[in-house]
Parts: C-alpha cells; structure tokens; sequence
C-alpha cells in the first residue's frame, strides 16, 4: 500500500471519527432529556428488566468461565507478578486520567497524573513498579464518565454491560476508552495475547470484590448497582464527598415518620 | 439611692448575661468535644480488637469470639436494624424486631471475622473527626502493604457507630437496598433466613479442621436466640 493511499483513506476515516465522538457526547447528555428527576448521583434503573438480564448471562459466564481461571491464574502466579502487569496497563490508562483531569479543570490532578506516566515510565521500567505512589504522586483516577458528570451530568442510568460489568449511560463510552487506551497507545504491540492477559489479571485482581459481593449480598444485583453508583459519586467528589448529603439519612427516618403520621391518622 | 442601686443591678447584670450568654455554647462545645473523642476511643477499641482477631492467626470461632463483644458494644444495632429494613420496620412485632437485631449482630461479626482472617501488615490511621449531622463521623484509613488504602468512615449516632462507609460506599445503603429488594419479593421470613444462611456459609468457608468449632458456636448462638425469642413471648 502506498503513502499517499493511506492519507487519502485517513481524512473521511479521521471525520467520521469526529462525527461519532460529537454523536457520542450528544447522546450522553440527551439520555437523560427525557428527564431523571431526583437526587444528584441517585440510583437509576429504568431498564431494570434488560440489566438483570445482563447480570444474569454475566454471572454464569464469569462463575463457569472467568472466575475459575482467574483462581488458577491466582495460584501459579506470584504476587508481585500481578502487581506488575496490573501497574503496566494502569500506567498507559493512567494518561486517559490525566486527559480528564484536564477536561474537569482540575489541572494540579492533570500534571500529577502526567508526571506520574513520566516517572513510572522510566524509572519504573515500563511502569512495572508504581514509583510515584510511593514518592506522593497519587493517582488522580479520573475517566470521561466522571467528566460528563463534572460538567453536569450527575443523573444517568445503571446499564450493566454484558461481561463487561456494572455502567451507567454516561459512564460507558468512558469505560470503553480507558479499556481501549493501551490499544490506542500502543498499536499493534497490543496484541491479543496482551489483551487477554490484560482482562485475565483485571478479574483475578477483582476477585476479592466479587468474593465479597458473594459474602455480603442477598440480591447480588441490587448490591452491585448501589455500590457502583455510590462508587462513582465518591469518585466524582475526588473521595471527598460533602458530608451532609453524602449519606442522606434523613429520607431512611423519614419514611419512618411518613409511617408514623399515617398511624396518627 | 434607689437610682444608684438599680444602675449598680444593672451593672452587674450587664456583666453577667453576656457570661451567661456565652456559658451555653461553650458547654455545647465542650459536649461536642466529649462526643467526638468518645467516638475516636470507641473506633479505636473497634480497630485494636480487629487487629488482635487478624493477628491472632486463629480460627473463625476465636476470630468472631474476639469480634462479637465489640460489635455489640460499639455497633448501634437497633438503628442500624430499623434504617435497613426501612417501612418493613413498621409492620413487624417486636420480637421479629429483636430477632432481627441479633442476627444483624451475628452477620455483621462474622462478616468482620471473615473479611480480617489474614494478616500481612494491615494498619489503621486516624484522618479526622467530623461533626456530623446526627453525631460525629470518625474518618480513618486502613493502609495495605499493597494497594491503595482504604478509607473507612465510621458514622455515629447516639454514641455508637451506625454506618461505615469503605471508599465511599455505606455499608447501610446497601444493606437496606439489599434487603428491601428481597422483602420485597420474598418477605420478612425469607430474609431472615437468608441472613442466616449468610452467616452459615460465612462460618463454613474456613479449611476443614476449623469447621467443628464453628458449627459448635453456631448452635449456642441459635439456641441463645431461641431462648430469647420464647422468653420474649
């Protein structure tokens, strides 16, 4: 294939690829146009039928499948193995954090996260060992859906990914990017096998999560949907959410006296 | 004479009621204080009786024989029992209440003896004390020698901890979405009994040779439960 051949493919190809990105956005934000109403991070699940659905098919593949390799996985590798690879990848997605620091207007984060590819890179040959952590330079753990949500996306909808796990409208086209970053990044050098080692240890390192999901959970779907979307708002908030409305237990007591005052009637 | 000792009355009225004005709020704060330090001892006592079960190396049964004391003791179980269970509170009689309460108790020190079973250098550090709304939030981190540590508010309420909440998800929440889902679908009873079983297969999840002191414990626990439940009626 020719030099010249390739430009010409490029430019409709790089357009269209703009064009998706703005339907993407747009999307976003006209998902919820319709209209959530009520508390800001609440849990929404207007297509409870279809999400268990997913959560179901999920399940038996990752009881039947995923989660019996990620143990053998677990028992013939050491820990600092896992560590390793698990830094490796977090370093590359570790841009798509600083991009959206700097999207969120949080640009001290944004530099942190930059420096922290930089210094991980090099002297943490290839991002094998997370130096930066150790020197201060913690982690900014930012992604697009959390950008959406900066800029005022602060309701959307739970969609549970097929095999992929718990999202929301906003958050998926996030979670896909940062899953596609070392692709991005690195080409073709991100094979398959790279790829499934990628996933392979992601499942065996959450797999601490999932046992405790399995411990805790009477309706392992419900609990997985709370917990992700009290997750994200914690993440939006920079783990510093505010305290008042954070956890509202107030609505908890009022529906006691709700209760209270039908009784008195 | 009367003039001069109605403005020396004055005077010294007007001396104190500024003092008696401002007597109030310091002893509110000084109330305050005693809360909050309370509430960082009580997370403290939590915290050490965590660390001695992890150190200890030891079965289940010893694990959650360390634990349960202090989870009755700085566990506010009977809020923690009506916020999770929601309008469902209501329609119960007491003694499905209090039997609620017990088994909230016994899984939430089995969940804890679980969760801290082995020990690799785990440690807990004090962030900050809150004024919350209805009582002090005690912000601690539990730091790992890998990994990111977790951070772990502890939420009070009548001097005692209703509410933790680990890297921003409250336990309580999620009990009570947990739980209404399945009184919803399958009632009260059905929800008891899964919580039991919880705690059973919490307790059988441990090697072989720990089994039997476990299930040994299991049994007085229920029989203890029974016995209150028949002393109630």
């Amino acid at each position: 294939m020719s030099k010249g051949k390739r430009t010409d493919q490029a430019t409709p190809m790089h357009r269209s690829r703009w064009l998706l990105l703005g339907l993407l956005v747009g999307a976003v934000f006209c998902s919820g146009c319709a209209g959530l109403s009520g508390p800001e991070y609440g849990t929404y699940d207007d297509a409870e039928g279809f999400n268990r659905f997913n959560y179901r098919v999920t399940d038996w593949v990752d009881r039947n499948a995923l989660v019996p390799v990620a143990r053998g996985y677990n028992k013939i590798t050491p820990e600092f193995w896992r560590t390793g690879v698990s830094n490796v990848f977090a370093n590359l997605r570790n841009i798509d954090s600083s991009l959206n620091g700097l999207l969120q207007g949080k640009l001290g984060k944004s530099s942190i996260d930059l420096t922290r590819v930089v210094v991980n890179s090099t002297i943490g040959i290839a991002g094998i060992f997370d130096v930066a952590t150790k020197v201060g330079l913690v982690h900014g753990e930012e992604d697009l859906g959390q950008t959406f949500a900066v800029w005022g996306k602060t309701r959307s909808n739970y969609l549970f990914v097929p095999v992929a796990g718990p999202s929301a409208l906003r958050d998926a086209p996030g979670a896909l990017i940062k899953a596609w970053m070392p692709r991005i990044l690195l080409g073709s050098h991100y094979s398959i096998w790279l790829g499934l080692l990628d996933g392979l240890n992601a499942r065996a390192e959450a797999l601490v999560l999932t046992d405790a999901r399995d411990s805790s959970a009477l309706d392992p779907y419900v609990f997985t949907r709370d917990a992700y979307f009290q997750r994200r708002k914690f993440l939006v908030y920079d783990g510093d959410p505010p305290m008042d409305d954070f956890f509202d237990d107030e609505s908890f007591d009022d529906e006691v006296d709700e209760l209270d005052a039908e009784d008195d009637d | 004479m009367m003039r001069l000792r109605g403005m020396i009355l004055c005077f010294l009225l007007g001396c104190v009621m500024p003092l008696a004005h401002t007597l109030e709020p310091k002893s509110a704060a000084v109330e305050q204080a005693g809360l909050e330090a309370a509430a960082e001892h009580s997370v403290n006592a939590f915290h050490a009786a965590l660390l001695s079960a992890l150190r200890s190396d030891a079965p289940f049964a010893t694990r959650l024989a360390i634990l349960e004391p202090q989870v009755q003791a700085h566990f506010n179980l009977a809020t923690i029992a009506r916020l999770s269970l929601g309008t469902t509170w209501r329609g119960l009689n007491a003694a499905e209440q209090e039997q609620f309460r017990l088994a909230l108790k016994d899984l939430i020190s089995a969940t804890y003896a679980d969760r801290f079973a082995d020990y690799s250098g785990q440690s807990f550090e004090l962030v900050g004390v809150n004024p919350g709304r209805r009582g002090p939030v005690v912000r601690t981190q539990l730091v790992r020698q890998s990994g990111a540590p977790v951070r772990l508010d502890y939420h009070f309420r009548d001097g005692q901890i209703y509410n933790v909440v680990a890297d921003g998800v409250s336990d309580l929440s999620l009990r009570r979405a947990d739980y209404n889902s399945i009184v919803k679908q399958q009632g009260f009873a059905a929800l008891l009994a899964h919580i039991l079983d919880q705690y059973r297969a919490l307790a059988n999840s441990e090697p072989e040779e720990r089994k039997a002191q476990t299930e040994e414990l299991i049994s007085k626990s229920a029989m203890e439960q029974k016995a209150n439940g028949e002393a109630r009626e």
